[in-house]
């Protein structure tokens, strides 16, 4: 089902219908949440705390943009919230291989999760914001204007921090001091 | 670096994310300037390099579940919140109508009003019940 019919379905009360809403969108906000955090576990809080708060406010939603814009917004301000609350959210420091699901696909999960540990020690030493924006356009494609609306930001102050991003990065994979 | 060079190395990041499209005049300029040229090779290698296959994310049917009952569950009690409030702020108009009137000197008249309302109102409507039943027969017949 197309998502505008089931956010109206959503917003006149159906319960059925959020939660494929919400189900549809689920990977997209729990993979952002982890590339943000850094943290699965802590992934795994925001995402449910975005969920409960997507459902509490779904009469709010003016459906203009993608559902899952809306999703990731909410979530970026509960992470940011818990970010002022709990100053003690650090990135990892070490890279981990936990919660790996043991199944026919271990192989390719591992080299998945390898990667992306690898990935991470990089997204690290962004900033927030500048992750934030990072992981938006290249991970999900989302457009400027999108990730403007998600950051409650001018366009140009998001296209200058991926600009920013992307230099960092490079010169982080390059092996040179990040300036 | 040249300022020419510069406005065309950060359009190139722009291209990359496909928010702007690779003109003949910027492909031209790749063309002719190997400074350039290099940025934007470096450009796609970075992509590449951080380019990572979609985290394998399995939908937690159960979360959902328990995140939309633990939603309705908060809704109704806001619900039945904002229905105390106003049946609280209707209640509390009434008495002070009644208060109202009672300074104003009616008060003969709201003792006469309750003691009907409470003893011959309960009385009355068994008959008036009985009185509609009858009709509704009637009208059958």
């Amino acid at each position: 089902m197309e998502e505008h019919i089931l956010v109206a379905m959503a917003q006149k009360g159906d319960r059925a219908a959020l939660e494929r809403l919400l189900q549809q969108n689920y990977a997209i906000l729990k993979g952002y949440m982890i590339k943000m955090t850094l943290k699965e576990d802590l992934a795994d809080d925001l995402t449910q705390d975005t969920l409960l708060k997507a459902m509490l406010n779904i009469q709010k939603y003016k459906p203009t943009g993608k559902f899952s814009t809306w999703l990731i917004a909410i979530g970026k301000n509960i992470y940011v919230d818990k970010l002022r609350k709990d100053k003690r959210i650090v990135p990892q420091e070490n890279p981990t291989l936990n919660n790996v699901d043991l199944d026919s696909n271990l192989e390719e999960k591992v080299i998945n999760k390898i990667e992306f540990e690898k990935i991470k020690q990089h997204l690290r030493l962004l900033s927030e914001e500048k992750r934030s924006v990072f992981i938006l356009k290249h991970y999900y494609g989302y457009s400027y204007k999108e990730i403007a609306e998600i950051e409650k930001c001018p366009i140009g102050t998001v296209r200058s921090r991926l600009h920013n991003a992307i230099n960092q990065l490079q010169q982080m994979l390059e092996g040179r001091a990040v300036k | 670096m040249n300022p020419q060079c510069k406005t065309y190395q950060s359009q190139l990041i722009d291209i990359l994310y496909d928010e702007s499209e690779l003109t003949a005049s910027i492909q031209e300029h790749l063309d002719h300037c190997p400074e350039c040229d290099l940025y934007w090779s470096k450009l796609i290698d970075t992509k590449k390099q951080l380019d990572q296959p979609p985290l394998d994310v399995e939908i937690a049917y159960s979360k959902i579940r328990q995140a939309t009952a633990q939603g309705e569950a908060i809704i109704n009690k806001r619900k039945n919140r904002k229905e105390l409030g106003l049946f609280v702020a209707i209640a509390i108009s009434i008495f002070a109508f009644i208060g109202w009137l009672f300074t104003q000197g009616y008060q003969k008249e709201i003792i006469l009003f309750q003691l009907t309302s409470t003893f011959v109102l309960p009385i009355i409507v068994p008959f008036i019940a009985k009185h509609r039943y009858q009709k509704g027969c009637d009208l059958n017949d």
